[in-house]
């Protein structure tokens, strides 16, 4: 994965690349994949934890 | 001059059903049930609003043609706003299955809820795959040679054919977001017919209840 600038302050990711794969025993997953599984999963349990904002417990 | 019978001619009688089943203030209700009032509930408005946007930003790549995506920058930018929603899309709508798996949603005479989404989670899984083989670029041409051994292993391929890039396109903008856009509004009105599912024990009221309905 590379690194690149177009122009002052943008920074972009290059995925031209070959993808970074993790081996577990036969499950096979690309690094990106886990990534976003991973992200959705605290997604999922801050939208759990997280209070709702100007929520009034009188309603 | 007497005012003319209502619910004898067909469009009559569906108003009437239609108004007695959805009536305004529930159709397009301004207030919600306290249970609510929670990050979870928010998940599946996000994925119609990031459909909303895959819908428009298609139109946009539909009206400009794919030299202009591949070729401009605007198209660029309309290119990646397309794929972008579309990731969002399932990121929000998987956390939306997931909520509504665990809090039992198919409860309360919600099945068919339950259903649709399921099915539109399903048929937005084909858009998608679809939607990868008509980028028109090299990645397009060799996730279809790849795509048509899986498909032609089902027999399917014989009329299905992933290789032709007009038929899959054809599929990819107009019959699959035909038949996902219906069963989102489907899923939609039967949230506004039967409303939010409660949590497990939670009544209609938002008070704990032991009534065997909270359950299931």
């Amino acid at each position: 994965m590379e690194l690149l600038t177009s122009s002052p302050g943008i920074l972009a990711v290059g995925l031209n690349g070959t993808g970074y794969y993790i081996h577990w025993g036969f499950i096979q997953m690309s690094l990106a994949n886990l990534i976003v599984i991973l992200l959705m999963l605290t997604v999922f349990v801050a939208a759990l934890v997280v209070p709702f904002p100007g929520h009034r417990d009188d309603r | 001059m007497s005012a003319p019978p209502t619910g004898r001619s067909w469009t009559g009688a569906t108003r009437d059903r239609l108004v007695s089943a959805l009536p305004p203030d529930q159709l397009l209700p301004d207030t919600q049930p306290a249970y609510v009032a929670s990050w979870i509930y928010v998940f599946g408005v996000a994925t119609l609003a990031a459909l909303v946007m895959i819908i428009a930003s298609g139109t946009v790549l539909a009206i400009g043609g794919l030299h202009w995506w591949h070729t401009t920058a605007v198209g660029h930018f309309v290119n990646s706003l397309h794929l972008w929603s579309v990731e969002l899309f399932f990121f929000v709508m998987v956390i939306h299955l997931w909520g509504k798996f665990w809090m039992a949603a198919w409860r309360g005479r919600r099945l068919l809820t339950w259903v649709t989404g399921v099915l539109a989670l399903l048929l937005s899984i084909g858009t998608a795959f679809t939607g990868y083989l008509v980028q028109t670029n090299f990645d397009s041409q060799w996730i279809a040679t790849q795509a048509k051994d899986g498909i032609n292993s089902t027999g399917v391929g014989a009329f299905w054919n992933v290789l032709n890039v007009g038929q899959m396109l054809l599929w990819h903008i107009v019959l699959l977001p035909l038949i996902v856009g219906v069963l989102a509004v489907v899923h939609i009105v039967m949230v506004r017919l039967r409303g939010v599912v409660p949590p497990i024990g939670i009544g209609t009221d938002g008070e704990p209840t032991s009534d065997p309905k909270a359950f299931r």
